[in-house]
């Protein structure tokens, strides 16, 4: 079996998806920009660990959209405690993924703490998740967005996946116009603006 | 105490919030009874840390829908960096009720004066960094208790929506008001 990829993940969430959003950090949030172009992204690198309460909170405000949050391993670890507050609120809209590389990526690819064979799908299960699947390639992800996509959660997604070479990120795309609209301020505001304009006309 | 727990979640529901994230606290205890009692009209959503229910007001201000986190000033210095990146950068305005643990001029408050000398030290660290804390990260600040102004909420949130920001009200405790 080949493992998944950072890319393959991210491509198959363009294929996939609707009018979800979708919230990516760290070398998720890098990338995500160059396979999607949907006003509903929002791509940010601080502070580390947020994401899964970011897009808990959008959860809650918003009950008709669906929310998707591309987390880093690194960065879950850093506010592990989202899984319980997420499944104590348990919006059925919200499915949190992790890119399980085992390191931080985004950094220098330092390891992480703890154990090799860590299970961050075995923590969200006992935190009380309404699902949580472990996937480790393109197919078997394949497969788990199509679920997480169409019924109701929450869902978490542990995705083990090789260490993506940043080194093809290069300066020209991280700041090219996509990129940046996506990202930091403008894209909360942006993504903001987009999902006001959406209420007012639901 | 409930009275006054209703009192200022009507003030919040004046201003268009109906959101409260909580973090362990005991200073604004009687907003969250108030908040979290059925068909108060407010969702709660607990968080465990304060930098995650930051990181939640952010998200749900993201949705449309402004939000009021309580948490103590122990959890202030945590949640700095959260502070920085996501409601400052990102110019979001939400209140922040504060717990100001270690008052200074009250000397170790008065839930605190039963505790060690230890623990008085540590209390009172805790109330001088309060006040420099918030200046550093720019966040304006009303002082909540007996002698505040009527509208001092919506003073508050007037402010935030102002500076596009997080304003913080310093709650000694809700259940001495």
């Amino acid at each position: 079996m080949t493992m998944l990829t950072l890319p393959e993940l991210l491509s198959e969430i363009q294929q996939q998806r609707g009018d979800e959003v979708v919230i990516s950090t760290m070398t998720a949030g890098l990338l995500a920009p160059f396979y999607s172009d949907s006003l509903r992204d929002l791509s940010y690198t601080a502070p580390m660990g947020s994401a899964g309460a970011v897009g808990l909170g959008l959860a809650i405000a918003r009950p008709d959209l669906r929310v998707l949050v591309i987390d880093g391993d690194g960065s879950l670890l850093m506010n592990l405690g989202v899984l319980v507050s997420s499944a104590g609120a348990a919006p059925a809209n919200l499915v949190h993924v992790v890119c399980h590389n085992g390191c931080y990526s985004i950094t220098g690819e330092q390891p992480l703490p703890g154990p090799s064979d860590l299970s961050f799908s075995t923590i969200a299960r006992a935190c009380g998740w309404k699902s949580s699947f472990d996937v480790a390639s393109k197919d078997e992800w394949r497969s788990c967005l199509s679920i997480v996509l169409n019924e109701d959660g929450p869902h978490f997604v542990s995705a083990k996946m090789e260490v993506f070479d940043k080194t093809l990120v290069t300066k020209e795309m991280k700041h090219s116009a996509t990129s940046m609209s996506r990202r930091a301020r403008p894209g909360f505001r942006n993504l903001r603006q987009e999902l006001q304009s959406t209420h007012l006309e639901s | 105490v409930a009275d006054v727990g209703n009192r200022i979640m009507a003030e919040l529901a004046e201003v268009d919030i109906h959101h409260l994230v909580s973090v362990a606290n005991f200073e604004s205890a009687a907003l969250y009874r108030a908040c979290r009692a059925e068909g108060s009209g407010f969702r709660v959503v607990e968080a465990c840390r304060e930098g995650e229910a930051v990181a939640i007001c952010a998200g749900l201000y993201l949705g449309g829908s402004n939000a009021a986190l309580i948490m103590e000033n122990l959890g202030l210095f945590e949640c700095l960096d959260s502070i920085r990146a996501l409601l400052v950068d990102m110019r979001i305005p939400i209140l922040l009720f504060v717990g100001y643990v270690g008052r200074p001029q009250r000397g170790a408050a008065a839930n605190w004066r039963d505790r060690s000398a230890e623990s008085a030290s540590q209390v009172l660290l805790a109330g001088r960094w309060t006040l420099p804390a918030l200046r550093l990260a720019d966040i304006p600040f009303f002082t909540l208790d007996s002698l505040s102004p009527d509208d001092i909420v919506r003073t508050a949130w007037s402010t935030a929506v102002e500076r596009e920001g997080p304003v913080a009200l310093l709650v000694e405790n809700m259940s001495l008001m």
